[in-house]
């Protein structure tokens, strides 16, 4: 009776009530599930809890709390430390223990006891660098290691090195070498570089590796083929910065600031093959009504603005007269008005006395040309 | 369970997730069968519209609130949008996309059985229209839903089932677990315990429900069995897992909670309701209860079994 009743009561409620009912009830599943499991797990019989051979897989947050009790304070390494100004050397950011690594826990690279209470029984068993004494460890969660990094334009060692792992082979690059930071306050996530080339160079060299300086190719998948005509070190000064680019060569002069503009400002990318740009793309034309867009056929780049009519070479196409004294008249000498503005003889010359019976009529090279003598 | 790789939030997060999907995916179904309009009131479709949405809205803050990072430093989250790679990327799309589609599905049928609701923003909003063809709108968000639902069952088992240094996690059966757990958790709160306390008799509404009920009940069974046989004859680390589960610190858990209360009990009811075409209501309810108490279990026993690889 009593059940007909609270269903009555039900039913009157309204239909949106339906959906905080779900939600509630799927709520107090939860609760009751919270509620269920510790008593379910303490009737359970007990097992042996499996060694956790990898531990690395947790991610319920640091394991070894002993480690942080000295390694978070410096003033405890130094108390404890052999030799006091090493101490900082040990010394351990809080906040690295929240990184991706960090949460792992200590135990999980560095082995040791994590719960003793004294130094020497929590490094028994240490290992300072995992990827060096037991780098299979790494390849756990790290196993598809790329042999390429597009974005970076970097070709790795990965693949031989896991091959070498895994076959238990030696290895005299360890994980380390070039992440090492990883560990401690690295965060693959912030997107901050894993090491510097300086480092690859003086370890390459250190080890006398057969890969070395000058050999680009090996690292680097360079965008630009230029291999015919050009090295690497030819325009990439630097080893730090990959944009920093020294101009080294250039088949032609660039004078002023053309020699600090970036390559790809002028060339087209990333092969150097034609042109992206002109003179007029970047300079104002002072003459809208002359010339085309290379102003270098009249103007010299590399020195002032003002213009050298001398070295236009192709002037002598667009007028047969452009020779003898006329060379060395300014371009405004003739061209006063406007670079339309077409000159004739007459423009600067005078008709000579002898001329009076109209030989002539302003067509003076019919007889003479400027690069001869006039009286002839 | 003496290891906790994850724990109880990554649990929920994929019970919430499953049991959004599958309420979604039970609604739309209903929605798109046109069952919803033989009668003048359908319980199923709104407590499945109207949960979904915040179902999987939660989870996903779970989920955020689990990776710690997400906390700290918000913003990273869209770095997992551009990782096609990752199955994290896949998921983060996946659930982008539906909980928005969960939520519209949820304001329309409230929209469709309150039409007053658009009667009075209309007052305010003098563009809106009289009336919307609710019906044509929710098939087209229904149908958009459902793969998106499907995606995010789906999606909870591959989460897992990528670790591969779980082998226990690491199987193909697991993704189909979870999807036939989802649907199955999505009617038990939908069907046997929401609806059927608006609407006692509601389960004499669809004929074949007890049926649907107990293949799905039997296929996750059959799946879970699947997968713990798999990990036994496996060996190492995946045979330790099951054993966990089976024998172990899990054992009550799975045995009591999951197969007695949550499996068996409903299989049994809905076997009753299909020979005699009813049920009793508390029994209807308890079958719910018990079925959403298995999809929790299910999800908690197997993430906290989870052993790693030895190297």
């Amino acid at each position: 009776m009593s059940q007909k009743l609270s269903l009555r009561s039900i039913r009157k409620w309204p239909r949106w009530a339906i959906i905080p009912i779900g939600l509630g009830l799927a709520g107090l599943a939860i609760v009751l599930g919270l509620l269920l499991e510790p008593a379910a797990g303490a009737l359970s019989p007990t097992m042996v809890a499996p060694t956790p051979t990898m531990p690395t897989i947790a991610y319920s947050g640091a394991q070894a709390n002993g480690c942080q009790d000295c390694h978070f304070s410096l003033s405890t390494l130094q108390a404890s430390a052999a030799d006091p100004d090493a101490a900082e050397t040990y010394l351990i950011e809080a906040e690295s223990m929240v990184t991706p690594h960090g949460r792992l826990g200590c135990l999980a690279c560095h082995s040791g006891d994590g719960e003793a209470l004294d130094k020497e029984t929590a490094h028994q068993g240490l290992m300072a660098d995992m990827s060096a004494q037991e780098p299979d460890k790494c390849l756990i969660c790290h196993e598809d290691l790329p042999d390429e990094i597009p974005g970076d334009r970097l070709k790795l060692p990965h693949g031989a090195l896991v091959e070498r792992i895994e076959q238990g082979q030696p290895c005299d690059v360890h994980c380390s070498d070039c992440h090492g930071g990883v560990g401690h306050g690295f965060d693959p996530l912030s997107g901050e570089k894993y090491c510097s080339m300086t480092v690859c160079l003086d370890c390459h060299q250190e080890k006398n590796l057969e890969i070395q300086m000058a050999d680009c190719d090996a690292c680097h998948l360079g965008p630009h083929d230029v291999a015919t005509s050009l090295t690497c070190n030819d325009c990439h000064t630097s080893t730090e910065v990959w944009h920093e680019v020294g101009l080294g060569i250039h088949p032609v002069s660039l004078p002023g600031k053309h020699g600090e503009t970036a390559c790809f400002q002028c060339h087209q990318y990333p092969d150097f093959k034609g042109l992206n740009n002109v003179c007029t793309d970047c300079h104002e034309s002072g003459h809208s009504d002359w010339g085309d867009h290379d102003c270098t056929q009249c103007h010299d780049p590399g020195g002032t603005w003002d213009m050298t009519a001398s070295t236009w070479e192709g002037h002598i196409d667009h007028w047969d007269q452009y020779k003898g004294q006329h060379v060395n008249v300014a371009c405004a000498g003739c061209h006063f008005e406007t670079y339309d503005f077409d000159p004739n003889c007459s423009t600067c010359h005078q008709t000579p006395d002898n001329h009076a019976d109209g030989r002539s009529e302003g067509d003076c090279v019919a007889c003479h040309q400027a690069d001869q003598p006039w009286v002839e | 369970m003496s290891e906790h790789h994850w724990g109880w939030l990554v649990a929920i997060y994929l019970f919430l997730g499953g049991m959004g999907a599958g309420s979604f995916i039970v609604a739309a179904l209903v929605e798109l069968s046109g069952e919803r309009y033989k009668h003048k009131y359908c319980p199923t479709t709104m407590v499945g519209a109207g949960v979904s949405g915040p179902l999987i809205l939660l989870g996903t803050v779970l989920l955020i609130f689990d990776l710690g990072a997400g906390l700290r430093e918000p913003w990273r989250i869209l770095n997992m949008f551009t990782n096609p790679q990752s199955v994290m990327t896949w998921g983060i799309w996946i659930l982008s996309l539906f909980i928005p589609i969960a939520f519209l599905y949820g304001i329309l049928e409230i929209m469709h059985v309150y039409p007053g609701i658009l009667a009075g923003a209309r007052k305010r909003l003098h563009f809106l229209p009289e009336t919307l063809p609710y019906r044509n709108i929710k098939r087209i968000v229904c149908s958009v839903g459902i793969a998106l639902a499907l995606g995010t069952a789906i999606y909870t088992g591959v989460l897992l089932s990528v670790v591969r240094a779980v082998p226990l996690w690491a199987s193909a059966i697991l993704p189909a677990l979870f999807l036939v757990s989802a649907i199955s958790t999505g009617m038990g709160l939908c069907i046997d315990l929401a609806a059927t306390l608006a609407i006692p008799d509601v389960h004499r509404r669809f004929k074949n429900l007890p049926l649907i009920h107990m293949v799905l009940i039997g296929l996750e069974m059959g799946l879970l069995a699947l997968l713990l046989v798999t990990a036994l004859n496996q060996g190492g680390e995946a045979a330790r897992s099951a054993k966990l589960i089976l024998t172990g610190d899990g054992s009550i858990a799975f045995w009591v909670l999951v197969i007695g209360f949550g499996m068996l009990y409903p299989f049994m009811v809905h076997v009753y309701a299909f020979a005699r075409h009813s049920h009793g209501y508390v029994s209807g309810i308890l079958s719910g209860v018990g079925i959403i108490i298995a999809g929790l279990f299910v999800r908690y026993i197997i993430v906290a079994a989870a052993i790693p690889v030895v190297v």
